[in-house]
């Protein structure tokens, strides 16, 4: 089930695809810094944890490209069209269940009234404190992503893709991240034991909320809810666009547009009584299966004219 | 461009943040619990695990206690005692063949090695507990031992 794609969305994408390359390159190497400076404050931990999760979109972006455009065959007849939904829908439940931890993590450093400790270092001869170490990873850590999520947004926007969406979107709020981490140290430096937790507390709400919002999204598209716009759970206009006009061509019958991947799919079917009779429903398989077939489709090629009444059946 | 507004938006906040927190870096980082100022010129209350402290050991306590102008006060005890002693603040310090490893560190704070011990078959590096989150104090304690290790 190939599907043409117009050059301008594809070379929309191949960008998209080397922007996601960028990004793992820069995570690893912000990674790779923050791990070093990453010491005893519980807010560079949990901005680290961060960083480290937001490699999965790119990840997932690259693989879903990969998958989608693979022909459908005789064990996935539909196509791969929703591999990347799938894909939303586990790094949508990794981030929940992350934020959630570290919540749990900050609340009870909070609550045990953990005082960070934050020793002095020797780098090239130089005593400084670690404190400004990780102040000056996690402004690294700021950079890249803002940039290259800036430059994702308006692709994902065209392509309608959601997990790169919810990648630019996550890398655009990074600087939000990096600062309340920032002040979270500066708050230790002048001796506020709290300041740390707290901002890892607000960091955690942040991958908390993003995770619960991306759960809703993806939860929709699989249960076949109808396409949703890409940074909200409101109904995408298509969804009005297309019936309107299916309605005319088609009278008497009402239409179902549910989303596969970044592609939407409608169905025309009988407004009374479209499902299947068990009787009808006998006449093609065994008795004891029977009951499980509970509508009949045909896909249409051309579309009627809207002007003829025709009482074209679509049972 | 609303992406070039937004980061020289961010550019600014993040100058202010760095202007502020270096204008204010002389007393950063400080101690929530202010051992540093009650240590100064004052008394450093030390607890020992083992006694009389070996060389190593009494020689750290003595150049703490020079850099903040303070008389070492030792009391001594079990390290549990000692440990929790520490973390309400009633000692500052807490030295004796206190290995890295110790399986006390989520309660207390280590300073750098000042030298190695031996611990059964294999060597580790020796330190010195300060109470956690004291920063101040433990760069100062840092800086004092500095030179130990041979």
């Amino acid at each position: 089930m190939t599907h043409d794609i117009p050059e301008e969305i594809e070379r929309k994408l191949r960008r998209a695809a080397r922007l996601e390359w960028w990004s793992i390159f820069w995570l690893l190497t912000i990674i790779a810094v923050m791990y070093f400076a990453m010491g005893s404050s519980q807010a560079m931990k949990t901005a680290w944890i961060e960083d480290t999760l937001s490699l999965l979109p790119p990840i997932l972006f690259l693989l879903a490209r990969k998958f989608e455009n693979k022909p459908a065959n005789d064990k996935y007849p539909f196509g791969f069209h929703r591999v990347g939904s799938l894909a939303f829908l586990l790094a949508a439940g990794a981030l929940t269940a992350m934020g959630g931890f570290l919540l749990y993590d900050a609340a009870s450093a909070m609550i045990l009234q953990e005082h960070p400790t934050i020793a002095n270092v020797t780098i090239l001869g130089w005593d400084v404190w670690l404190g400004w170490l990780m102040v000056a990873a996690l402004t690294y850590s700021i950079i890249p992503p803002v940039i290259l999520g800036h430059m994702k947004k308006p692709l994902a926007r065209a392509t309608m893709d959601k997990i790169l969406y919810t990648d630019a979107d996550m890398n655009a709020a990074d600087w939000k991240t990096g600062l309340a981490g920032i002040a979270g140290i500066i708050g230790i430096g002048f001796g506020f034991w709290w300041a740390d937790a707290a901002a890892a507390g607000l960091i955690s709400f942040d991958i908390l909320r993003d995770g619960l919002r991306n759960i809703r999204i993806a939860v929709a598209e699989l249960l076949d809810g109808a396409p949703r716009e890409l940074d909200s759970t409101d109904v995408h206009p298509i969804v009005d666009t297309l019936s309107t006009e299916l309605r005319k061509r088609f009278p008497g019958h009402d239409v179902q547009v549910r989303e596969t991947g970044r592609f939407v799919r409608a169905n025309v079917v009988p407004s009374k009584g479209g499902e299947l009779s068990i009787g009808e429903a006998r006449k093609l398989s065994s008795d004891d299966q029977a009951w499980r077939l509970t509508a009949l489709g045909q896909q249409l090629q051309d579309l009627p004219d809207p002007s003829e009444n025709n009482e074209r059946s679509i049972r | 461009m609303a992406s070039v507004s937004m980061s020289s938006q961010f550019l600014r906040v993040l100058m202010a943040v760095l202007t502020f927190s270096l204008l204010s870096a002389c007393k950063v980082p400080d101690d929530p619990e202010g051992t540093t100022e009650k240590v100064m010129d004052n008394v450093l209350r030390v607890g020992a695990l083992i006694e009389p402290l070996d060389q190593a050991d009494a020689a750290a306590v003595t150049r703490v206690a020079n850099v903040f102008r303070a008389t070492p006060e030792f009391v001594t005890g079990d390290p549990h005692t000692l440990f929790a002693q520490l973390e309400d603040g009633e000692i500052h310090l807490v030295v004796g063949r206190i290995p890295a490893n110790t399986p006390f560190t989520s309660d207390i704070a280590l300073s750098d090695p000042l030298g190695s011990i031996m611990l059964g078959d294999h060597t580790d590096d020796r330190v010195l507990a300060v109470r956690k989150g004291e920063n101040r104090f433990l760069i100062s304690v840092n800086r004092a031992i500095e030179g130990l290790v041979e």
